[in-house]
C-alpha cells in the first residue's frame, strides 16, 4: 500500500494505518531528534510528540506530499522549543565551553575511530543552524528539495546554508583540530 | 582539507554515527489517537452547545424584564468578557466575517490581516529571558505551526505580570501575525465589551473565542489602555496563568496553537 493510501485510510480513522506510518519513518524522525538534542529520552519524546501532532493535524495535511520531510519539520521545531526551555542553562554552560573547549562534550558515546570522534567534536563547535543542515544532508541523506520542506526556506538557500555551513567546520578543524587537516 | 574531502569525512561519520536503538514509537502513539479524537468530538460538542447557549440568550434577551437579569459578564482568569454592554456603549459595526474554511500547513505560513501592534507600553519591549525572569512564571512558545520560531517582539509589563509576544509578518513586517498575552495573577484586570463570544475547549478546559469588532480595556495599577480589536481571541487559563492568543487564524488553528504551549 502507497504511502498515499495509507493516509488516506489513516484519515478516516484507521490506526492501523497511522501505525503502519509511524512505523516506516519513526527511525529518520528519531534520530534527527537524537542529533539536535543529544539524549535518548528526549528524543523519544520528541518523536512520540511529533507522531501524535503530526496526526491531530492530518486532515489540513496534502496526502500527495511525502510526509517525512513534514515529520521532520515538526521535530525540528520540538526540538528548537525543548531546548530553547532549558536555554539558560545550555547558555551556562555554552559559556563554560567556550572557555574551555577540552570540557565540550555533549556526547559520551564511542566511536569506532578516532578520526569520526574529532570530527563529531569539531561539528559540534558549528551553530546549532548549521548543524542541523549537515545532519539533514549528510546523516539523513535527504535532497536539497526534502530539506528545504523540513527547513521552511527556498532550496536556493539550503545550497547556501550548506555551503556556509561547510565553511564554518572547515575553520573550526583548520584552527583547532590539526589531526583531521591532513 | 578541501570541502570534497570534508564532504567525504562527514559521510563516513554519519555512517558510524552510534546511534541508540530506535524505541518502537507505536505503541506510545496509539493511545493519544483516541484522545485526539474525542478532543475533537467534544469541540463539536462544545460548539453545539455554545450555539444552543447563544440562541437561548438571543431570546432571553429579547424579553426586556428578564435581559436586566443575566449575568453580563464570563470571567476566563482575569480576562472578564461582557456579553452585553451598558447602554451608553456604543455598538461597532460589524464586518463581513472572516473565511473560517479549513486551512493547509502551508496556508498556515500565509500572511494574516493586520492587527494593530501592541500600544499597551512599548517601553516594556525586552527579551525573552528577561521576560521570564520578571515574570515569575515559566514564559511559554507555541510549537505550532511549525514554521513560528521565536517571536519578534517581547513585551513585560510589570501589572499581572503580563508577558506579551508578538510574531510579525515575515513579509510585512509592520503586521501582526500573533500575539501572546501571558497574564500572571495580579492586578491587572483585562475587560472585553460585547464581542460575539463562544464556548470552547483548549486542553479539554472551559476556553472562550472572541470575534472583533470590540472595544477591549485593560486595567491595572498604574495604566489604564482601550483599544479596538478586530480579530479574534482565543482565552484560557492554564493553572494561575490567563492566556490570551490575538490572531486572525480560524478557530481550529488557534485552539492548535494554545494546545501547543511549552
Amino acid at each position: 500500500m502507497t504511502e498515499e493510501e495509507l493516509l488516506q485510510l489513516a484519515r478516516q480513522g484507521d490506526d492501523a494505518a497511522w501505525d503502519a506510518l509511524v512505523h516506516q519513518h519513526q527511525e529518520p524522525v528519531f534520530r534527527l531528534a537524537y542529533l539536535l538534542l543529544g539524549d535518548p529520552d528526549d528524543a523519544q519524546d520528541v518523536t512520540q510528540d511529533a507522531f501524535i501532532r503530526a496526526y491531530r493535524a492530518l486532515e489540513r495535511f496534502d496526502a500527495q506530499r511525502p510526509l517525512r520531510p513534514w515529520l521532520l519539520r515538526i521535530v525540528s521545531n520540538l526540538a528548537s522549543n525543548r531546548r530553547r526551555s532549558i536555554g539558560r542553562y545550555l547558555a551556562a554552560l555554552a559559556r563554560f565551553s567556550q572557555e574551555n573547549p577540552d570540557a565540550y562534550r555533549t556526547y559520551d558515546r564511542p566511536f569506532p575511530n578516532e578520526e569520526s570522534a574529532t570530527l563529531w567534536q569539531a561539528l559540534q563547535r558549528v551553530k546549532p543552524g548549521f548543524r542541523e543542515v549537515i545532519y539533514l544532508r549528510y546523516f539523513l541523506e535527504m535532497s536539497e528539495a526534502e530539506m528545504a520542506e523540513v527547513l521552511g526556506v527556498a532550496q536556493g538557500t539550503v545550497k547556501s546554508r550548506l555551503h556556509r555551513a561547510l565553511k564554518e567546520l572547515r575553520i573550526v578543524v583548520e584552527a583547532e583540530y590539526a589531526f583531521l587537516r591532513e | 582539507m578541501d570541502q570534497a574531502a570534508l564532504e567525504n569525512r562527514l559521510q563516513m561519520l554519519a555512517g558510524e554515527m552510534p546511534y541508540p536503538p530506535t524505541p518502537d514509537i507505536v505503541p506510545l502513539v496509539r493511545p493519544h489517537l483516541r484522545k485526539g479524537i474525542r478532543s475533537r468530538l467534544h469541540l463539536r460538542l462544545a460548539a453545539g452547545a455554545a450555539l444552543t447557549i447563544v440562541l437561548l440568550a438571543a431570546a432571553l434577551f429579547a424579553v426586556p424584564n428578564v435581559r436586566a437579569e443575566i449575568v453580563r459578564f464570563i470571567q476566563i482568569g482575569v480576562v472578564r468578557i461582557f456579553t452585553a454592554a451598558p447602554d451608553d456603549t456604543p455598538v461597532p459595526t460589524r464586518p463581513a466575517a472572516p473565511d473560517t474554511a479549513t486551512v493547509s500547513p502551508t496556508q498556515v505560513n500565509a500572511p494574516t490581516p493586520v492587527q494593530r501592534p501592541l500600544s499597551l507600553n512599548p517601553a516594556g519591549e525586552t527579551g525573552l529571558q528577561m521576560a521570564a525572569q520578571n515574570a515569575g512564571f515559566p514564559v511559554r512558545l507555541p510549537a505550532y505551526p511549525p514554521d513560528l520560531g521565536m517571536p519578534d517582539k517581547i513585551y513585560f509589563q510589570e501589572d499581572g505580570p503580563t508577558v506579551i509576544l508578538t510574531w510579525l509578518d515575515s513579509q510585512q513586517p509592520e503586521r501582526v501575525r500573533l500575539s501572546l498575552y501571558q497574564i500572571g495573577p495580579g492586578s491587572i484586570l483585562v475587560k472585553k465589551m460585547q464581542p460575539e463570544v463562544q464556548e470552547v475547549q483548549v486542553n479539554d478546559q472551559f476556553a472562550a473565542w472572541t470575534d472583533g469588532p470590540y472595544l477591549l480595556e485593560i486595567v491595572g495599577g498604574g495604566y489604564r489602555e482601550m483599544r479596538l480589536v478586530e480579530g479574534h481571541t482565543l482565552v484560557w487559563t492554564d493553572g494561575e496563568i490567563t492566556y490570551r492568543l490575538e490572531t486572525d487564524l480560524p478557530l481550529e488553528e488557534a485552539v492548535r496553537i494554545a494546545e501547543s504551549l511549552e
